[in-house]
């Protein structure tokens, strides 16, 4: 029994159900986020407590959801002195739509760039390099000579680690140019900041309708980059 | 992640950040590192160190897991990018300033 793997039901699960993560907790260890430390919700809480989140995972490429690059960490304090909410960083309770997450944790992260799989992309046309199908994974193969028989208009299966490269990056030079504080959030200062990466053909990369803040105050039709 | 790698480990400036690729080690090397940092030899610019490591094979190996916890919290450190389940993992730090 104790060698039974959960994972790959977890996983399996997942693909059909998989809701937003909640801070419940009982214990409420603080919350990091990029170097930032957010002392839990003191008034939250439910009565059930929850297996410790990894937050800081890529979903499955195979699921056809959206990847969260979460750069937050929960920390479990196994120790008998556990921290105290109040002695830590200041924080605001968040409300009901916040899940249990402190207000101005949900703030920051909401402001970091947030790159996530993506569809619906003139096609990219398949390689013709012999070799390149054997590095393929099944389910993308499948997906190319079955559905995307034209090139590539959608990135699953392969997405995730240009995505997660790219949204490091951009958080990377988010902060390097604007502080550690809020990203620009009003579409032409965040224009301005890709447009300084696209200037340079290394950050090709980043050329596209991929990225917006968390915030989403930018809607995706207004955002101005298409993809690789 | 190759051509990542490779796309930035060029060393060039992209809107004022240089990038150091590990590679597929954990080791950062402070005499390469501070040439690729002060190209001129007098000004500290900032750096972007992608560090390739393998974290685990299905899931983080969980000896691990505090180092990473710790890692993470670091003000440097700008979080991990990487491919589930495919054992390949970078923790990225910017270094802005010396």
């Amino acid at each position: 029994m104790a060698n039974v793997d959960f994972g790959r039901y977890k996983r399996i699960v997942q693909y059909f159900w998989d809701p937003e993560p909640k801070n419940d907790d009982v214990s409420q260890p603080p919350i990091w986020c990029l170097g930032q430390e957010y002392a839990a919700n003191p008034s939250s809480g439910t009565p059930f407590t929850k297996p410790e989140e990894k937050a800081s995972e890529v979903e499955t490429p195979e699921a056809d959801q959206e990847a969260v690059m979460v750069s937050a960490e929960r920390l479990t304090n196994g120790e008998p002195k556990s921290c105290d909410p109040n002695g830590g960083a200041m924080t605001t309770p968040g409300g009901p739509e916040d899940k249990g997450w402190p207000k101005d944790f949900v703030d920051d992260f909401e402001a970091r760039f947030w790159f996530t799989y993506r569809s619906h992309f003139p096609p990219i046309k398949k390689s013709s390099d012999p070799n390149a199908s054997s590095s393929m994974s099944l389910t993308v193969r499948l997906r190319s000579q079955l559905v995307d028989q034209g090139g590539f208009t959608s990135d699953t299966g392969w997405g995730c680690m240009i995505r997660s490269g790219q949204c490091l990056l951009a958080n990377a030079l988010g902060i390097l140019n604007f502080g550690r504080g809020d990203l620009p959030t009003a579409p032409s200062q965040s224009v301005g900041l890709i447009q300084r990466q696209r200037g340079d053909e290394e950050i090709g990369l980043l050329r596209s309708d991929s990225c917006w803040p968390c915030s989403q105050m930018i809607p995706r039709h207004h955002s101005r980059y298409t993809i690789l | 992640m190759l051509k990542l790698s490779r796309a930035l480990s060029k060393g060039k400036a992209a809107g004022g950040l240089k990038v150091y690729v590990t590679g597929d080690g954990a080791y950062v090397y402070q005499d390469t590192f501070m040439k690729l940092a002060k190209e001129d030899g007098k000004n500290f610019q900032p750096v972007l160190i992608l560090v390739g490591i393998r974290l685990g094979i299905d899931r983080v190996t969980p000896v691990y897991w505090d180092a990473l916890k710790m890692s993470l919290r670091l003000p440097q450190s700008i979080g991990i990018a990487g491919l589930v389940r495919h054992s390949v993992v970078l923790i990225i730090f910017p270094l802005i300033n010396n």
